[in-house]
């Protein structure tokens, strides 16, 4: 992997909690810390002065709500790489910010060192795609690609420029979604896990932009899927 | 009898002129009361009158029934002759014969002055006619003017001469035209009255299931018949068939009407029914068999015996009257005793007529009687369809209103059903949620207690517990999810969350998760129940085993009875003295809530937990 080394924003009201992640970012010799706060006034103020590399933030902020933030810097810096802090990582949390612009989300109770080894896995794509996000991309896939004569197709048909996905892609987020990693992936599809990885990217740059959360913000955007449902 | 006869003609005529000798002329309207009668044979139409013997025969009193004492009727004009005096010319003089039967013929000093109807066959049946023949008062230039009128004698009927009247034309024109209208026209608009009341009934009785509507239209229907002679001059079938066919046509609507009579009572039996309708037929029958020249003195009898039928009917609309609503009851019986009247009146008149007890001009009521039958009957009939449809309307309305209440109750009572459901359906999820937090979190808890109480376990150790405790509540969390029941995708998450767990210890997670065949009896329960023996598994795994390895596999048995899912470990197994303690037990409980059995395979070089769940049993 390159020795890049990124800047991590940790915005995260409960202090012991803070300083948890604080410990992990430290401890790595690939992380810095570029910043720890505790509300969504401070992280702006940061942020105003110079942009993370990696943003860590908790949903549920004293004056704020996570996912307006997240929704605020997707829209300021499409580059920034935004991670949650989840306790159980259950769905609709995930799903949720997802839809808002978060690349992955991390769980709290991790060692130190779990801790910075999902950071670096979801910076660097080593793990390239969550479980649920995966199946999360697949539902809108199917979504698209299901005659269900909505107003989805309408929507896509007139450009005729939708992006449509490969099978063999649509076979890796399929087995994404089962739980695969990107190596286990690589062995059953007698491939390499750098084509694993590739595939991800080429599913991200077919929903039509560089970063992955937008990808699926737009397609939520055009009406492949009814989020809200 | 005599009385009744006078009453008729005062209402068919008005004031009767005064008699006045027969040598008048046409100046004053004068009633021509007597004159003679010859008999001559039927040669040609018209018939010449005998001029050369006008005087030879007996003097008669007019009106004359010519018909019936004469012993061969068929061939033969009657010849009235009388004697009128002269008169200025410059007037038009008539002669009025206010009805006379069948057809006649007028000559005045040998010439034709008028023909009521043809004297061959097929003839006339205009037996109730007014006859008008104006003339010109210059024919009557002689001293004495010799008027014949010539009645063909035919045996189907009464030949009869009304009153024979002579005036200026102005004088006689509005006494035919008023006796034309009530004798004729009246009749003929009653027949076709019948022949309507006949469709639309009939129609009725094709749509409505009452029997009333049935023998009121063949009540019209025969009536219709019946009264056909009153003005279809020249049918194209003999004077006898035609006369039976009316005839005939009197006993079935008197039978008809009984039976409407009776429907309107509400008392129609087989034992009346059948008796009405066997003596028509039989009449008919007979009547056919014998020929109407032949059956014709015995009308008289049946006509009475058919009239009598529906008379006993009215009589019972009167003693039951109650059974019939109000407005129908009146005109019923006010309609019935109306009918009953005229019918017994013209039955008397035709018998007295036979018997020669009644002389002179009668009024036959039988045209009337048609029309006060067809719009009093037709009108009750109405009243009472009128009376039915009300009633269904008003029902459509109570149950229209019934059923928008039905419907109304159904929805609320399928509403709190609705609701009833949703909130036993929150219950159970929430009793669920209470005890999957007792079994699990809860224990956890209580053991971390312990150990703290005891100051026995390291940090290490507590983490650990915590770990548990929170990696159990994730379960119970995920299995709130929308996906919860699709076990490949839980399995995803839960590799998702314990593999920086395993990579941080050095330990390897092999993935070998197949498709598994949808388990759509299973409950969110049921699937938290697998989720937590992989899970058990796997933590005991990275517990006590020290593994390099940890497999995770899921697939269908070759037989597709069962589905698998297993655990593999290449630690170095379990002590079989430490099991229970290792909490299998607790796996085994688990699987014995999913009717599944679990096998755990220990040995030096690792461990392998696979929990086998029947497909039948949850598919």
């Amino acid at each position: 992997m390159s020795g890049k080394v990124h800047g991590v924003l940790v915005i995260e009201d409960d202090e012991l909690t803070r300083e948890r992640f604080m410990g992990a970012i430290e401890g790595s010799g690939r992380l810095e810390l570029h910043g720890a706060v505790g509300t969504c006034a401070e992280a702006r103020r940061v942020m105003a002065e110079r942009v993370p590399d990696v943003i860590l933030t908790d949903l549920g902020l004293p004056d704020g709500h996570g996912i307006d933030l997240i929704r605020e810097v997707r829209q300021d810096h499409p580059e920034v790489q935004i991670l949650v802090i989840s306790v159980f990582g259950d769905e609709r949390t995930v799903i949720a910010s997802v839809e808002a612009g978060a690349n992955g989300y991390l769980l709290k109770d991790g060692t130190a060192e779990q801790i910075a080894t999902s950071l670096l896995d979801l910076i660097e794509g080593g793990s390239p795609m969550s479980p649920p996000i995966a199946r999360y991309i697949l539902k809108l896939v199917q979504a698209r690609v299901a005659p269900t004569g909505s107003e989805l197709e309408k929507d896509l048909k007139p450009d005729g420029k939708s992006p449509s996905l490969s099978k063999r892609e649509i076979e890796v987020l399929e087995l994404l979604a089962k739980g695969f990693s990107a190596a286990e992936i690589a062995e059953l599809l007698n491939l390499s896990p750098h084509t694993i990885v590739a595939h991800c990217r080429s599913i991200h740059r077919k929903l039509d932009v560089s970063s992955r959360s937008s990808a699926i913000f737009e397609a939520a955007q055009l009406g492949l899927i009814r989020i809200h449902d | 009898m005599l009385a009744s006869s006078w009453i008729a003609s005062l209402l068919l005529v008005g004031l009767a002129p005064a008699t006045s000798a027969s040598t008048a002329g046409c100046n004053e309207p004068v009633s021509l009361a007597s004159a003679t009668l010859t008999l001559a044979p039927l040669a040609q139409d018209p018939p010449l009158p005998p001029i050369e013997s006008p005087d030879l025969g007996p003097s008669v009193a007019i009106p004359h029934e010519a018909g019936h004492r004469l012993p061969d009727r068929k061939g033969v004009v009657a010849w009235y002759a009388f004697r009128i005096g002269p008169e200025e010319p410059g007037q038009v003089c008539a002669l009025y014969i206010r009805h006379v039967h069948p057809n006649v013929v007028v000559y005045l000093n040998g010439s034709w002055i008028g023909q009521g109807g043809r004297f061959t066959p097929p003839e006339g049946h205009l037996w109730n006619r007014p006859l008008l023949f104006p003339f010109d008062a210059a024919r009557l230039s002689m001293p004495s003017n010799l008027l014949m009128v010539g009645i063909p004698l035919n045996g189907s009927r009464y030949n009869s001469i009304g009153s024979v009247v002579l005036g200026l034309e102005r004088d006689l024109r509005s006494q035919f035209e008023a006796a034309l209208f009530v004798q004729i026209r009246l009749a003929e608009f009653s027949t076709l009255l019948s022949v309507f009341l006949f469709l639309l009934f009939g129609a009725l009785a094709f749509s409505v299931r009452d029997a009333a509507y049935r023998w009121f239209a063949l009540v019209a229907g025969f009536y219709g018949v019946s009264s056909l002679d009153f003005h279809w001059s020249n049918p194209p079938i003999s004077n006898w068939t035609f006369e039976l066919m009316c005839n005939l046509c009197v006993e079935w609507t008197c039978c008809s009407l009984s039976l409407l009579g009776l429907e309107i009572l509400g008392m129609r039996r087989r034992m009346v029914e059948i008796p009405l309708l066997a003596f028509a037929g039989v009449v008919t029958c007979v009547a056919t068999v014998m020929g109407g020249d032949r059956f014709e003195p015995y009308f008289v009898p049946v006509h009475i015996i058919a009239i009598s039928m529906p008379t006993v009917v009215v009589l019972q609309l009167w003693l039951k009257r109650k059974r019939i609503p109000e407005v129908e009851r009146v005109i019923w019986i006010s309609t019935g005793i109306a009918l009953a009247t005229i019918g017994i009146y013209d039955v008397a008149m035709q018998l007295g007529k036979y018997r020669g007890w009644v002389r002179g001009e009668t009024l036959t009521l039988l045209p009337y009687f048609g029309l006060i039958m067809l719009l009093g009957f037709g009108g009750a009939l109405f009243a009472r369809f009128l009376r039915v449809y009300r009633k269904a309307e008003q029902a459509n309305v109570y149950l229209s209103e019934e059923i928008a209440r039905k419907q109304g109750d159904l929805e609320a009572s399928y509403t709190q059903r609705t609701l009833l459901q949703q909130e036993r359906a929150v219950a159970l999820e929430r009793e669920r949620l209470v005890r999957e937090m007792h079994d699990g979190m809860g224990g956890h808890l209580v053991g971390l207690l312990a150990m703290v109480e005891r100051r026995t376990a390291s940090p290490g150790e507590l983490a650990d517990g915590i770990r548990d405790a929170l990696d159990d509540m994730r379960l119970v969390i995920h299995s709130l999810e929308p996906s919860a029941m699709d076990i490949p995708g839980l399995l995803a998450g839960l590799k998702a969350r314990l593999e920086p767990r395993l990579r941080s210890q050095g330990i390897h997670f092999r993935w070998a998760v197949q498709d598994l065949p949808l388990l759509s009896r299973m409950g969110a329960n049921e699937v938290l129940q697998v989720m937590r023996i992989v899970q058990e598994s796997i933590t005991n795994a990275i517990k006590h085993a020290h593994p390099r390895r940890i497999t995770v596999r899921t697939g269908v048995s070759k037989d597709q009875k069962y589905i698998y899912l297993e655990v593999e470990d290449d630690g170095k197994g379990i002590d079989p003295s430490a099991r229970e303690g290792l909490g299998l037990g607790n796996l085994r409980k688990r699987a014995e809530t999913l009717e599944g059995e679990i096998d755990i395979e220990s040995g030096s070089d690792g461990t392998t937990v696979q929990l086998r769940i029947h497909v039948e049993r949850w598919a």
